[in-house]
């Protein structure tokens, strides 16, 4: 077999397309082929129940819906404070100052870090009792040392808590790239708006705005489908509780799949998580192509 | 600005001096800043291979193993993992061919499926291949994680490199191959430190396939490995504080040093794409 140069490109992706096929392709196909079964640890097929298990889901499963709001929440949230935050940061170190350099460089670090050691590090501050956030706040006067205020452990709060946390870990990633997007707006632009006499509100309104919107929808739909699919930070703060308040469809997922041994189910659950996904990505884009016209 | 890195990078400082205080100073309801009594006795009894701490002496012989293990399969999916996107990403980036664009899009699509739903299927696979226990699971794995959102960086580096460079030396005599090992390749050095970094670290943390597909407590990686530590009732602070610590300095010695480059590549990849 001669390899000519015609063949050559895609010989050169043939590897990877083939691990990524066998590997992430197949394996959500079979599984949800699951759904449509009734197979309990996925070893097995089961009985064929055609739609029944995607019904009960949709139907007859409270804690379904909940965990679609909360994923929604969830998502939602940690974009907002990651897209604030990311282009403040963004803003702050384009401009010229010194140890910037190095501050670019610090300032990634928690997206470097092990998921265990964040939840670790983060359960640990936001302990009640033992918790360094707290005993800052009683050293500053704001809080009781006898009434100490939970984070991880309270109804209300644990939500927003994780997505702060969440976010800490994700706004440096999200400053880096916005950063880059906004090295790439001409110096000129910036330069003939002063001399039109624009204020800062009106260059960031007119200039700088404009030109980074599509980095920013596109990242922003990368980051939408990436945080909504996110297990392993939230199962390991707060395993979905308390009483269901950070149950994700990611983690409902690995609870009807692994605890409670319910598999097909737990296919069904991804089946429509994709479908929903995947439908949102389209309109998204076409959104944004079309508004670039 | 100062705000921004303080609010960054105090847990870090936090978690590194309770690392180094005593059980006590740990447990209190009133933590200080600066260790009062400084000690290196969780570090030793982490790394200690016969330390008998309490009921965990497991963990304490087998934290180095735990290292080990990381580097291991960390490594390996990182060479695998540059190797397919730097021909993947050439690939894409200098020649052009039906469908190209198409796969070039379908590397971000893989991103899509949740990934916990992947954990049942890649265990069956394991499981048939007598995978299951065995660095080379997590390798393969750990390569389809990185491998696609490789491609697609190195792709966007590539083509900010000018073809006429390449022509240029195909002019003077070599073939397109020894154009691609002469140029390209030194060229597009930050783009793959960028890949190799990302590769890597998004290896070193992983835990969900990791806990999924490895039995042995020798086998075990640096995040499962840690995960001992954390039982539901008790918790030892002090072995997981210290050996977070350990956990993490790999990583950033690996990564400060090439942050400039990591960052470079990423930005000439990300704002292309």
């Amino acid at each position: 077999m001669k390899i000519t140069s015609k063949s050559l490109p895609y010989l050169l992706l043939l590897p990877t397309l083939i691990w990524v096929f066998m590997l992430v392709v197949y394996p959500f196909l079979s599984a949800a082929q699951l759904s449509f079964y009734s197979s309990k640890y996925g070893v097995t097929l089961g009985e064929f129940v055609g739609f029944k298990n995607f019904y009960k889901l949709l139907f007859e499963d409270d804690l379904f819906w909940i965990a679609f709001k909360n994923s929604i929440i969830w998502t939602v949230g940690n974009l907002a404070i990651q897209t604030v935050f990311g282009l403040g940061g963004a803003l702050l170190l384009n401009q010229k100052f010194r140890a910037r350099n190095a501050s670019r460089t610090l300032v990634i670090i928690p997206w470097v870090i092990p998921t265990v050691v964040i939840s670790l590090i983060w359960r640990w501050m936001l302990e009640p009792s033992m918790g360094i956030v707290n005993a800052i706040l009683t050293w500053v006067g704001i809080m009781n040392p006898n009434e100490p205020f939970l984070y991880l452990g309270s109804l209300s709060y644990a939500m927003p808590v994780m997505t702060i946390i969440n976010s800490w870990r994700f706004t440096p990633f999200a400053i880096v790239l916005i950063l880059a997007g906004l090295q790439t707006i001409p110096i000129e632009l910036y330069e003939s708006s002063d001399i039109d006499g624009a204020s800062g509100l009106q260059k960031f309104r007119f200039v700088t705005f404009p030109l980074i919107a599509p980095i920013l929808g596109f990242v922003g739909l990368f980051a939408f489908v990436w945080t909504f699919n996110m297990f392993d930070l939230i199962w390991l703060i707060t395993q979905g509780g308390p009483a269901d308040t950070t149950e994700t469809l990611p983690l409902l997922i690995y609870r009807r799949g692994f605890t409670q041994f319910k598999m097909s189910e737990a296919a069904a659950i991804s089946v429509i998580m994709f479908l929903f996904l995947a439908v949102f990505s389209i309109i998204y884009f076409r959104r944004m192509v079309r508004r670039s016209e | 600005m100062i705000v921004l890195l303080t609010v960054i990078l105090f847990p870090f400082y936090w978690m590194f001096t309770s690392s180094l205080k005593p059980i006590e100073e740990i447990l209190t309801r009133n933590p200080t800043l600066v260790p009062i009594h400084p000690t290196l006795s969780h570090y030793i009894d982490l790394i200690n291979p016969t330390a008998l701490y309490g009921g965990w002496e497991r963990g304490g012989r087998f934290f180095l193993i735990f290292i080990q293990n990381s580097l291991i399969v960390a490594g390996g999916s990182t060479v695998i993992s540059v190797f397919l996107s730097v021909l993947g990403g050439y690939s894409l980036a200098r020649f052009r061919y039906k469908g190209r664009e198409l796969i070039a899009g379908s590397m971000l699509f893989v991103y899509m499926f949740p990934g916990v739903l992947l954990l049942v299927p890649m265990y069956e696979l394991m499981s048939k291949a007598h995978l299951l226990d065995t660095h080379l699971s997590l390798i393969i794995v750990y390569v389809t994680f990185s491998a696609p959102f490789s491609v697609w960086l190195l792709r966007s580096f590539l083509e900010t490199i000018p073809i006429e460079i390449e022509e240029a030396a195909m002019v003077d005599g070599t073939s397109r191959l020894g154009a691609f090992f002469r140029v390209i390749l030194p060229l597009a050095g930050p783009g793959i430190v960028t890949v190799a970094t990302f590769s890597f670290i998004t290896a070193w943390g992983e835990y969900m396939f990791s806990a999924i597909l490895m039995f042995k407590d020798t086998m075990k990686t640096v995040p499962t490995g840690l995960a001992m530590y954390m039982g539901y009732q008790y918790i030892e602070w002090g072995m997981l504080l210290t050996g977070s610590v350990i956990a993490v300095i790999p990583v950033l010695l690996l990564f400060l040093p090439l942050a400039n480059l990591f960052l470079k590549g990423l930005t000439a990849g990300a704002v292309k794409g």
